[in-house]
């Protein structure tokens, strides 16, 4: 088992860019020196660098569910695409090298708010702890740039399925998608704030009535009461009278003259209160975030105001009232599910709790998230070029489809299966016809460890890689692109116009 | 008022009403294919199986639409299948909610042929009913409360002409004819209808029933896109023309038969490569070729569906009646045809307009009908009216013959997916023979021949009087909902529903073979209160009970030979006057009632006081109660019974039951009036056994009376035969005996000499009795059985050498009653009398 101090360093060894002898002088890769049979359960805290690194291990090490993100959000790693070690070190055993070995590669998450460690099990009882003090985080100010243009990408995820679901032809699904990309108002789009006016729009009068009558039950409790106080008793009460000395009431009840005797009480401590708490606890966490933050064009923010002074008033009445906090496991009880106010407010709850940690897992993978988008991209501009000249274009696309599993883990496209276009060209002077195929790397694609795509003609195959762009002027086999799409450091577009005109001009 | 994704799977060029609420194409011949469990529709499909290079896997929408509708004749009834159409296109409109901002319901445009539009039920189900089914319950889980709607093709393109102004508002007949992957025509009505909430009537478009397709000429359906034989040989020297025809769309693009521009302005790029690309060595390498533009799959297709258009209206344009509104075609063909519509009217119909719609008017016009079909007042302003399918009853009018009279009427019409309830009708009431256990109504369904028969077989709870019931039926056209109710008419005018296990059925659930009850199981014998009779009875009582005397109770009442003849009855077989006969009913029961119980008390006194009274005086003290029937009170029958079977009693002395005239007079009026089931079983067990111990030979004209009488017109003799084999073997024994007797010519004497009409008559209705028992036990006296089989020869044999006189009434009993014990006899449904 191996450990790359962070994706860069992976893939530009992967990449053959960097000297396998500096790299050697270098140390980037570790090795952890954990196996599977080791006798130490946790270890010692490993050095990163400032980001995630990046776990590879010969196939078949560790089994599934293995290696498995520990805390409270317990899943198992997502892999790397491809398996084939290339010109990776890792791997490399008893001085052994073999390119066509195979290697599965895994991707460490980013971390979400503060924590300074994160606990990976590479098997039962055997943990990984890595000193993350000093990635960044969601809500650092410098990664505003990055936060900004992974929602983007997160939201023109999302809708591309849609698109081609519902066209008739897919040169109007990519015309349709190509102005998707061009929309630089996804940026802005943020589910959660969509979420909250919808929610303070839905909820204003169930609030307000909530605020002045929640719902409340009568207790009973047993307490030491004082005779001319005692109005009703039970069999608990006798109980304790008789076996109390004297002979009578008065006596038995001793030199306080106080006797145990129910006592019956309204309160609002119930389930479905403390839910509510819970409620407006998360709405004036999110909305005094969304507010103090950097975004000054909210649309709706007034009723956004309003919402969280509603939602903070609710909750110093029930702090107030000593309502708790209800916690994340709670299984619905009667009102919640039957009283229209608290349904509401119930299912509220539980679409804030999604839509609040729905971003932090595209943070926590967005390097799959930049890979996919990247091999979308590439996807897009083939089609535009290989679709202009006549008797030339797509002959055959495999389907786009969202994937079904909530936890995508940065992931929005066809679950586990490849992403594929199969088109032709035809040479108008000699009447022959070529087919190429461009391949959006899964998993377990016979390809090196880290590739994302692949563009394949009769006479040659370009291996496509991400967060590499020193690698694009040196191969034809080989292409690297920037880091983020929509970046005017290292731009996608005319890369990757380049790589099309380098392999349909060899025709 | 709800949207609709609406779908129009033509087979041709297919649309979609989107999200938005804008047609779009959704292809050409759009198919489905499965990738991965996913099913997918339209372009995704067909390039899908391109890329897994399995398009001989994908299919064709419009097949499967079709195949929907007959999944499940393949299966067993419980089992759910899967529709894959159903999963494409519910998968489609998932993904368009998600881009739209309110909940999207489904809407199929369905052809109107003879596949859907047929009323035949398979399975329990029409076509219609399964489509609706597989798309209903294929339902995904976050769309559980999406609406189904299935509209017309020839609606929804009358509907788009009449939104267009085409055709105005008026009463009339519309030849609509739909051009897709086959050429349909229907004949559709515009007719006035009012809801009876509504104070006017407007005009709705009416969907008037598939015939019989060989029969009619006013639907049908032909298949006119097929592949061109001398262009297939072209193709199949470089590939496989069905490879071809399924791996491309070039077929139908050629067949628009239209400009470049049109086809662009569709949305379809008819050039695209995806359209007009093959695969060459198919699964196995990936060689790709273009089909060259200049090869023509169906030339001439539009002059080829000219001439079917032109044919269809020449034969249909004399049944468009005298003021023919239009006729409307529904064509996505191109330009050609708009040229021609004017010639076309000009040579065939220069009466007639001729309307072009296109296939996305069409498709637009089917959303808006699904929208008003969802609507909650859609009942009173409804999207189209339907033709209910006409229901029939057979009703015997007179004796002798029956005649079908309608419950539901074939014109009817209801608003499209509601059910239509008959009202009641005096001619369609029937008369139920009394101690029927079954209700057997013969009915039938459809819109002409060929007709759908069935038979009820509704359970009831026997009586001993005749009921009068009706059918009336709820039904929903084109669906396996049709329910038959029946609502009986009681005697003070009033209408319930019938009593019994099930207060309606299902016509699924319907019999379609006659019940063999019909014909092996006779109608009981019963007395109708007849007015005139009742008048001449009156007087009798009320001389009793005005002179409170019993003083002229010796000619009280008996009832004579032309009475019978007339069937001029006082008493009803329930032992009741009749209901309108001038004085209040109360009244004469009243009056009824007091004569009785005076009588029976100077009966009862004299037993008591065992007055010694002449032969005549003691007969007479209780012939004029035996002979009201079932109006004499069950007490004197007791003591008549009492003097039978003990002659030493005081009722047998007093009654002088040894004497031959009086014992006479009492075995028959045993036999009259006998209804409890205590005192039948004593008739039966005790005074058969009597017999059974005097010989078992004898003629017993006295005991054939009290026997015979009740098993011929009380409902609870069978019953109490029912309760074990030996005393109904006892029964059947003492009256073959008694059959025998009279063949070999010995008849009983007593009280004045030989009566062997009588005995006969006996005989006759004790068989009708004993054939009873087959309600409950049929394997006792099988209607096949030899037993049957030789009570019925000799009665034939006696009847045709007539060894002594038959009176007439004799002779029709006999034939009336024989063919019963073989299950040969006469429907009791309708009571045709003795």
């Amino acid at each position: 088992m191996w450990l790359y101090k962070s994706y860069r360093e992976f893939i530009l060894e992967a990449t053959g860019k960097i000297d396998k002898e500096v790299s050697t002088r270098d140390s980037n890769v570790i090795d952890c020196g954990i196996s599977a049979d080791s006798n130490y359960p946790i270890s010692e805290q490993l050095p990163t660098g400032e980001g995630p690194p990046l776990l590879v291990a010969n196939a078949h090490v560790l089994k599934a569910p293995y290696p498995l993100l520990e805390g409270r959000r317990r899943q198992s790693l997502p892999r790397v695409p491809g398996l084939l070690r290339g010109n990776l070190r890792a791997g490399i055993e008893n001085g052994e090298n073999r390119s066509s070995e195979q290697l599965f590669g895994w991707f460490i998450p980013y971390r979400i708010g503060h924590e300074d460690s994160i606990n990976i099990s590479v098997s039962a009882g055997k943990i990984l702890r890595f000193d993350v003090s000093k990635w960044p985080t969601l809500h650092d100010s410098s990664q505003s740039c990055t936060v900004d243009i992974l929602r983007r990408a997160s939201n023109f995820l999302q809708k591309t399925p849609y698109e081609f679901s519902s066209v008739s032809t897919f040169n109007g699904a990519y015309a349709n998608l190509e102005c998707i990309w061009n929309n630089k108002e996804l940026c802005e789009k943020d589910p959660l704030i969509e979420l909250l006016i919808r929610q303070a729009r839905q909820l204003r009068t169930i609030l307000d009535d909530l605020c002045t009558q929640p719902r409340s039950v009568l207790n009973t409790e047993h307490r030491m009461l004082k005779l001319q106080n005692v109005r009703r008793i039970d069999r608990k009460s006798v109980q304790w009278l008789t076996a109390r000395p004297g002979r009578n009431a008065a006596e038995r009840a001793g030199v306080n003259q106080r006797i145990l005797a129910p006592k019956r009480y309204d309160t609002i401590a119930t389930l479905e209160n403390k839910v509510l708490r819970a409620f407006v606890a998360l709405t004036v966490r999110e909305t005094q975030h969304l507010l103090n933050g950097n975004k000054k064009n909210i649309v709706g923010k007034t009723a956004l105001e309003a919402h969280h002074f509603r939602a903070r008033r609710i909750e110093t009445m029930l702090r107030e009232q000593k309502v708790p906090e209800a916690q994340s496991s709670v299984r619905p009880n009667f009102p919640l599910r039957f009283d229209p106010r608290y349904n509401k407010i119930w299912r509220a709850w539980l679409a804030l709790r999604r839509a609040s940690s729905e971003f932090e897992l595209d943070w926590m993978w967005q390097h799959r998230t930049f890979m996919e988008i990247l091999g979308i991209r590439i996807a897009m501009i083939l089609h535009r070029i290989m679709d202009g000249p006549p008797n030339n274009g797509l002959v055959a696309h495999s389907p786009l489809l969202r994937t079904i599993s909530a936890t995508n883990q940065g992931s929005y496209l066809n679950f586990d299966e490849n992403i594929g276009m199969k088109y032709i060209q035809s040479c108008p002077k000699t009447n022959r016809i070529r087919s190429y195929q461009f391949e959006i790397a899964k998993q377990n694609d016979q390809l090196p460890l880290g590739a994302v795509a692949t563009f394949r003609s009769p006479l040659q195959c370009a291996t496509i890689w991400w967060n590499v762009p020193e690698l694009f002027e040196s191969s034809t086999h080989s292409l690297g692109f920037g880091e983020l799409p929509w970046s005017d450091i290292t731009p996608w577009e005319p890369q990757i116009k380049e790589l099309a005109n380098r392999i349909i001009s060899e025709f | 008022m709800k949207r609709f994704l609406t779908f129009d799977f033509n087979g041709w060029l297919d649309y979609v009403v989107d999200e938005d609420d804008q047609t779009r194409v959704l292809g050409f011949r759009s198919c489905i294919f499965k990738h991965n469990h996913h099913w997918l529709l339209g372009g995704q499909a067909l390039s899908a199986a391109r890329y897994k290079c399995s398009v001989s896997s994908s299919i064709d929408a419009i097949n499967a639409l079709k195949e929907s509708s007959c999944l499940n004749d393949k299966f067993s009834p419980n089992e759910n299948i899967e529709s894959p159409l159903a999963s494409a296109v519910w998968s489609f409109l998932e993904d368009a909610s998600q881009k739209a901002e309110y909940p999207l319901d489904l809407a199929l445009v369905i052809p109107d042929d003879n596949l859907f539009g047929s009323s035949m039920v398979n399975r329990g189900n029409t076509n219609l009913e399964r489509l609706y089914g597989n798309f209903y319950r294929s339902r995904p889980s976050k769309l559980i409360n999406r609406q189904v709607r299935l509209i017309w093709r020839s609606v929804a393109t009358l509907y788009a002409a009449l939104e267009q102004g085409f055709i105005k508002f008026r009463e009339g007949k519309v030849l609509v004819i739909n051009i897709n992957q086959q050429l349909n025509w229907k004949l559709m009505e515009l007719r006035r209808w009012k809801h009876d909430s509504r104070h006017h009537d407007t005009i709705h478009i009416t969907r008037l029933p598939s015939s019989n397709p060989d029969e009619s000429k006013l639907n049908g359906s032909v298949s006119w896109m097929r592949h061109n034989k001398s262009q297939e040989k072209i193709l199949s020297k470089t590939v496989d023309p069905k490879i071809f025809y399924k791996s491309t769309r070039w077929a139908e693009i050629l067949a628009m038969d239209a400009p470049e521009s049109s086809i662009i302005d569709l949305g379809v790029d008819p050039n695209a490569i995806e359209h007009r690309s093959v695969e060459v060595g198919y699964s196995t390498k990936e060689d790709w070729r273009l089909v060259p533009s200049t090869l023509m799959l169906n030339p001439g297709v539009t002059s080829l569906v000219l001439g079917e258009i032109g044919k269809v209206i020449e034969s249909v344009v004399d049944e468009l009646g005298e003021f023919p509104l239009a006729i409307v075609i529904e064509n996505p063909i191109g330009e050609k045809i708009s040229r021609w519509f004017t010639s076309l009217s000009e040579r065939i119909c220069s009466n007639v307009n001729i309307y072009h719609i296109s296939g996305a008017e069409t498709v637009k016009a089917a959303s808006k009908l699904a929208s008003i079909l969802s609507d909650k007042n859609h009942h009173e302003a409804p999207a189209w009216l339907d033709t209910v399918p006409e229901i029939q009853v057979e009703v015997r009018d007179k004796d002798t013959s029956t005649n079908w009279h309608a419950i539901v009427a074939g014109n009817e019409v209801i608003p499209a997916g509601e059910s239509y309830g008959s009202t009641l009708a005096k001619k369609r009431r029937v008369v139920l023979a009394p101690g029927i256990q079954h209700i057997h109504l013969h009915l039938r369904r459809g819109h002409g021949k060929p007709w759908e028969s069935r038979y009820t077989r509704l359970p009831i709870e026997p009586s001993d009087y005749e009921r009068v019931v009706e059918p009336i039926a709820r039904v929903r056209p084109l669906t396996d909902f049709t329910r038959i109710e029946l609502v009986e008419h009681m005697r003070d005018g009033s209408t319930q529903i019938l009593a019994g296990p099930t207060t309606s059925f299902k016509w699924s659930d319907l019999e379609t073979e006659q019940p063999t009850e019909l014909r092996s199981i006779p109608e009981l014998y019963v007395f109708q209160s007849n007015c005139k009779g009742w008048l001449a009875l009156q007087a009798g009582l009320d001389a009793i009970t005005k002179n409170n005397s019993t003083k002229n109770r010796h000619n009280l009442y008996k009832i004579e030979s032309k009475q019978w003849r007339d069937k001029t009855f006082p008493l009803g077989s329930d032992g009741q006057p009749p209901l309108d006969c001038g004085d209040n009913y109360t009244q004469s029961q009243a009056l009824l009632k007091a004569a009785t119980d005076l009588l029976l008390s100077g009966l009862e006194k004299s037993i008591a006081n065992e007055d010694e009274l002449k032969l005549n005086v003691a007969r007479k003290l209780h012939m004029g109660l035996t002979w009201l029937f079932t109006g004499c009170p069950e007490r004197v029958t007791e003591i008549l019974l009492d003097a039978v079977l003990f002659p030493d009693s005081k009722a047998g002395r007093t009654l002088h039951v040894e004497e031959r005239y009086s014992a006479w007079a009492i075995y028959s009026g045993i036999g009259r009036t006998v209804k409890s089931d205590e005192l039948l079983r004593l008739i039966f067990d005790d005074l058969i056994q009597r017999w059974e111990n005097a010989g078992n030979k004898n003629q017993d004209k006295f005991l054939l009376a009290a026997v015979s009488h009740p098993l011929a017109r009380r409902v609870n003799a069978h019953l109490i035969l029912s309760e074990g084999k030996k005393r109904f073997d006892r029964v059947k024994n003492f009256l073959d005996q008694q059959l025998d007797n009279i063949i070999a010519g010995e008849f009983d004497t007593r009280p004045s000499g030989i009566q062997a009409y009588l005995e006969l008559r006996y005989i006759l209705m004790g068989y009708r009795g004993l054939c009873q028992i087959r309600y409950d036990n049929s394997d006792w006296f099988p209607v096949n059985g030899s037993e049957a089989n030789s009570i019925f020869n000799k009665l034939i044999r006696l009847q045709k050498e007539k060894p002594f006189n038959f009176g007439k009434f004799e002779d029709r009993l006999l034939t009336k009653t024989a063919p019963y014990l073989i299950g040969e006899g006469k429907n009791p449904t309708m009571p045709s009398g003795f």
